[in-house]
């Protein structure tokens, strides 16, 4: 019990979260056929986070397929007080059904020193 | 030679009644921001015990949320169930916690903490005030039946949701 931790860090440092905006976003009609699309900004606040991943859910928040500009996953990089424009597509056939669009931070497993704070903001498809 | 001259003197009058008008814009939103205001510890009373609270020797994490606008947000905070660091554990842990209103910026937000839904390790309060409200997050693990943890560091994760009404 020499060595026995006494205490344990639940969170570290203090960090703020990301923005996500706009809270009632608008599906349209994209430039590829049958695909619909909406623009999200996000903000990046948070100096420990430099990834989010995108969701997108119905109102029960199940998940509906979707894919965003300029890569193959759902995860985008933004860096520390940095803004990037997230294009979100879905099938039409979906869009009705989409309800949540959500960012949430994404914490690296090796990180030592980052709050332990998991934020998620979801804006609303109205 | 007077003439040029007056023109010259008209000329800078004139270049001189230029204004620069430089506008500023803005534009209000509704937007949600999280703050971690302050960061938890966990506290060891007992060797089988991990508590967060005060009195055990732990800091409460406090985190605060600010909407810029009312009704457009509800704040989900659920408290750990698992560690997302430890030494290895070989028997069960079972983990504890409570969400409650810390602080208010406007006396209207006091009804949050009668209003809010509880389920599963989740807590959901309507947001129906602009300005800030912190949030007081308490997080305590037992482990097996008064078995002491190993020695090392361990960590949970809260998660701090702004849900779009």
């Amino acid at each position: 019990m020499k060595y026995f931790a006494l205490l344990a860090i639940f969170l570290c440092v203090e960090v703020t979260a990301h923005q996500w905006t706009p809270t009632y976003p608008e599906f349209r009609l994209s430039y590829i056929g049958g695909i619909h699309t909406t623009d999200m900004k996000l903000y990046n606040t948070r100096e420990d986070v430099d990834y989010y991943q995108i969701q997108v859910f119905d109102g029960y928040f199940n998940p509906i397929k979707f894919a965003i500009n300029g890569g193959q996953s759902d995860v985008i990089n933004v860096s520390f007080r940095k803004t990037k424009v997230v294009s979100v597509y879905v099938p039409s056939s979906e869009s009705s059904r989409v309800v949540y669009v959500c960012s949430r931070s994404m914490i690296l497993k090796e990180e030592e020193t980052a709050s332990l704070l998991s934020s998620r903001i979801c804006s609303k498809v109205k | 030679m007077n003439k040029l001259m007056l023109c010259a003197i008209s000329a800078i009058f004139v270049s001189g009644a230029y204004a620069e008008e430089i506008p500023i814009t803005g534009n209000v939103e509704s937007k949600c921001v999280i703050t971690t205001d302050t960061a938890g510890v966990y506290g060891n009373p007992t060797p089988s015990n991990l508590s967060t609270d005060p009195t055990d020797g732990g800091v409460t994490p406090i985190v605060r949320y600010d909407v810029s606008m009312a009704e457009y947000y509800k704040a989900l905070i659920t408290w750990p169930d698992e560690f997302s660091q430890s030494p290895e554990l070989n028997d069960t842990v079972a983990f504890d916690g409570e969400v409650t209103v810390d602080r208010v910026s406007i006396a209207t937000m006091s009804d949050y903490e009668s209003a809010k839904t509880e389920y599963q390790n989740s807590t959901e309060y309507e947001l129906t005030e602009s300005g800030s409200t912190w949030f007081a997050i308490e997080s305590e693990a037992d482990y097996g039946f008064s078995k002491a943890f190993p020695g090392g560091t361990y960590r949970s994760l809260i998660t701090a949701e702004c849900i779009a009404q």
